[in-house]
C-alpha cells in the first residue's frame, strides 16, 4: 500500500479539506443520530456475553469434531427462524458419491444409500403424496407454529423448539427455546426470501421444480463459500421443510426440486431424533463427509426429521424431529 | 495505547472488546442509520459489527492507530450484505434485549423526523453515486475518516478513494447545477440543492 502514499512525486494529503467541504456543502447535513444511553448499555452488555459464551463454545473446538459444530449452534434461535448456508465447513458436492449408483458409505445406524435413481422415485412419491394434502384456508394476520424436538450442539441433549411465523411477515414472530431462548420475539420480517420465509413468500413462488430450484439456486449463490450450489440448495430445502409452511402445492414443488439436485441418495431405512423409523434421501457433502438426511414417516409419506451426521464416526451435528404444525391465530398458541 | 489495545483486542480479551464498543458504538451507529435510514435495524448493524469484530480478531492487522477504520470497514461489509451478517449471528441477534417502546422517547421521536427527512433528502443525492463512491463519501465526509483510514476501512489504495471522492463531486456538482436550473435558489449556505424540499420543511421547523 505504500506504492499509494505518493503520487507524480507529490505526497498525497491524507485530507483534503477544501474537497471535504465542498462535498459536505453538496448535501444536506445527514442528521447527527444518537444511540442512545441505555441501547448502548444493553448492546455493549449482550455483545459481552455473546463474547462470553463463544469463548465456551471455542474450547470444544479442539475436539475432533468440524469447524461447522465449533463455530457455534447452527440452526437455533434464528432471528428469522430460518436460514441455509450457516454451515461453514464443507467442500465440494457430493456428486463424487453416486458415480456408478455406488452406495455411500453408510453411516452410524448402519444405514445403507442406494443411489440417485431411488431418490428421484422416492422423492416423486413424496411429493405426490404432499400434493393430496387439502388447501388450508390461511390469512395473514395469523402465525404458521412448528413444535419441535432439536439438538444443537455436537451429540448434545434433545430440547423443545417451539416457534411462531407471521404469515405474512407484518407480525414479530416468537421461539421458544429453552433455557436459552424462553420466550426471544423474532422480530417481522418484511424482506422474506428463501432463507428467511413467510407462507405468503412461498405461496408465491414458482411451483416449477426447475424453476424453483433456480431460484434457490440464485438466492443462495453466495453463501456457504466453500460449498457447492446443491450442496447449499439441499440444505436450503431441507431448511424449509424442516421449519416453515406453504402451500401443497408448493411443498411438492420443492420436493421435485431435490430429485433435480445432483447427489442426493435414497436410504431406506433411518431413524429420526426421537427414535421413529421412515424412509429417508440423503445428501453428503464429500470433502467434510457430512450427511445431511431427510426423513419421511414410511406409509403416509410426511416429514419426520432431519439429521446431520459427521464421518464414519458418526458424530451427530444436528437431529430435529417435527412434533406438529399448524396454524394459529396468535403467537404462542398451540391450536 | 492503541497499539497495546490492538494485542488484546487480537487475543481476544473481553475488556478490550467493552472498550471498544464505549469508544466507536456510536461512530458506527451513527454511521450505520445515515447508510440504512433505519434507526432500528441501525442497532442491528451495531451489534452485528461488533460481533464481526469478534469473530475477525485474530485478522486485526497488529499494528496501527485508531481501531475505528477497522470497525467501519467491518460495518461496511455488514451493510453490504447485512442478510449474511445476520443469518451468521442469527442466534447471537436473537438474544439481542428488545427496545421498550416507551413515550419517554418524544423528544428523541422529533428528533428522528427531522433526521429522517434529512436523511431522505441527501439520499436521493447520494442515489446518484456508485456502491464504491458512496461508500467513500460516507467515510471520510460524514464519518470524517481521512485518505489513509477510508483506505484501510475499504481496503482499497488511498488513491482510490481520492478519485472516488473527486468522482463524487463532480457527479454531485453536475446534479447540483442541474438541480438550480430547475429550481429557483433561494436556500442558504449548503441547503439549497434540493431547494423546494429543503424549504418547505424548514418552514415547518420554525412553526414548531
Amino acid at each position: 500500500m505504500n506504492a499509494f502514499t505518493r503520487r507524480g512525486g507529490e505526497p498525497i494529503a491524507s485530507t483534503d479539506p477544501a474537497l471535504r467541504a465542498d462535498l459536505g456543502r453538496l448535501l444536506p447535513a445527514p442528521g447527527d443520530p444518537e444511540l442512545p444511553r441505555d441501547r448502548h448499555l444493553l448492546l455493549k452488555e449482550h455483545l459481552l456475553r455473546e463474547i462470553q459464551s463463544s469463548e465456551l463454545a471455542d474450547v470444544p473446538a479442539t475436539a475432533p469434531v468440524t469447524a461447522a459444530a465449533a463455530t457455534g449452534p447452527r440452526r437455533p434461535g434464528r432471528r428469522f427462524a430460518l436460514s441455509a448456508g450457516a454451515l461453514t465447513a464443507a467442500g465440494a458436492v457430493a456428486a463424487a458419491i453416486v458415480v456408478g449408483g455406488q452406495a455411500a458409505p453408510a453411516p452410524s445406524g448402519g444405514v445403507s444409500a442406494t443411489g440417485h435413481q431411488q431418490a428421484v422415485t422416492l422423492l416423486g412419491q413424496i411429493a405426490a403424496a404432499a400434493d393430496t394434502k387439502p388447501i388450508a384456508t390461511v390469512r395473514g394476520d395469523q402465525f404458521v407454529y412448528i413444535d419441535s424436538k432439536v439438538t444443537t450442539e455436537p451429540s448434545g441433549p434433545l430440547h423443545d423448539r417451539k416457534v411462531w411465523l407471521s404469515v405474512d411477515g407484518t407480525r414479530a414472530g416468537l421461539l421458544q427455546e429453552p433455557p436459552t431462548l424462553s420466550n426471544a420475539s423474532l422480530g417481522t420480517n418484511p424482506e422474506p426470501n428463501v432463507n428467511a420465509p413467510t407462507y405468503d413468500y412461498l405461496a408465491g413462488l414458482p411451483t416449477d421444480p426447475a424453476k424453483l430450484l433456480d431460484l434457490i439456486y440464485t438466492q443462495t449463490k453466495n453463501e456457504g463459500k466453500s460449498r457447492g450450489q446443491d450442496a447449499e440448495a439441499f440444505t436450503t430445502i431441507g431448511d424449509l421443510l424442516r421449519e416453515s409452511m406453504a402451500p401443497p402445492q408448493l411443498t411438492a414443488a420443492l420436493y421435485r426440486a431435490a430429485a433435480l439436485i445432483p447427489g442426493v441418495v435414497e436410504v431406506p431405512d433411518a431413524v429420526d431424533a426421537t427414535g421413529r423409523h421412515g424412509v429417508a434421501v440423503a445428501e453428503v457433502d464429500a470433502s467434510s463427509g457430512i450427511r445431511s438426511t431427510w426423513i419421511f414417516d414410511k406409509k403416509s409419506l410426511d416429514y419426520l426429521g432431519e439429521t446431520e451426521v459427521q464421518g464414519s464416526a458418526g458424530t451427530v451435528l444436528f437431529e430435529s424431529a417435527v412434533l406438529s404444525r399448524a396454524i394459529v391465530d396468535k403467537a404462542g398458541q398451540t391450536h | 495505547m492503541e497499539l497495546s489495545q490492538r494485542a488484546r483486542i487480537r487475543a481476544g480479551d473481553a475488556a478490550a472488546f467493552a472498550e471498544l464498543f464505549d469508544a466507536h458504538a456510536q461512530a458506527v451507529y451513527r454511521y450505520a442509520v445515515r447508510s440504512t435510514s433505519d434507526w432500528a435495524a441501525a442497532e442491528d448493524i451495531v451489534s452485528l459489527t461488533f460481533l464481526e469484530a469478534w469473530r475477525l480478531r485474530g485478522k486485526l492487522r497488529p499494528d496501527g492507530d485508531s481501531l475505528l477504520p477497522w470497525l467501519l470497514g467491518i460495518a461496511t461489509n455488514v451493510l453490504r450484505n447485512a442478510a449474511r451478517a445476520a443469518r451468521r449471528h442469527e442466534a447471537a441477534l436473537a438474544r439481542v434485549p428488545l427496545r421498550e417502546a416507551v413515550p419517554d422517547f418524544a423528544d428523541e421521536l422529533v428528533g428522528r423526523m427531522h433526521d429522517a427527512e434529512q436523511l431522505a433528502a441527501a439520499q436521493r443525492a447520494l442515489a446518484a453515486l456508485r456502491r464504491g463512491e458512496r461508500e467513500v463519501f460516507m467515510l471520510c465526509v460524514w464519518s470524517g475518516l481521512g485518505y489513509a483510514a477510508a483506505a484501510e476501512a475499504l481496503q482499497v489504495p488511498v488513491g482510490t478513494v481520492r478519485s472516488r471522492l473527486s468522482r463524487a463531486r463532480t457527479r454531485l456538482q453536475a446534479l447540483a447545477q442541474k438541480e438550480l436550473r430547475t429550481t429557483e435558489p433561494r436556500g442558504v449556505g449548503g441547503q439549497h440543492w434540493m431547494g423546494h424540499v429543503e424549504l418547505s420543511r424548514s418552514n415547518q421547523e420554525k412553526d414548531r
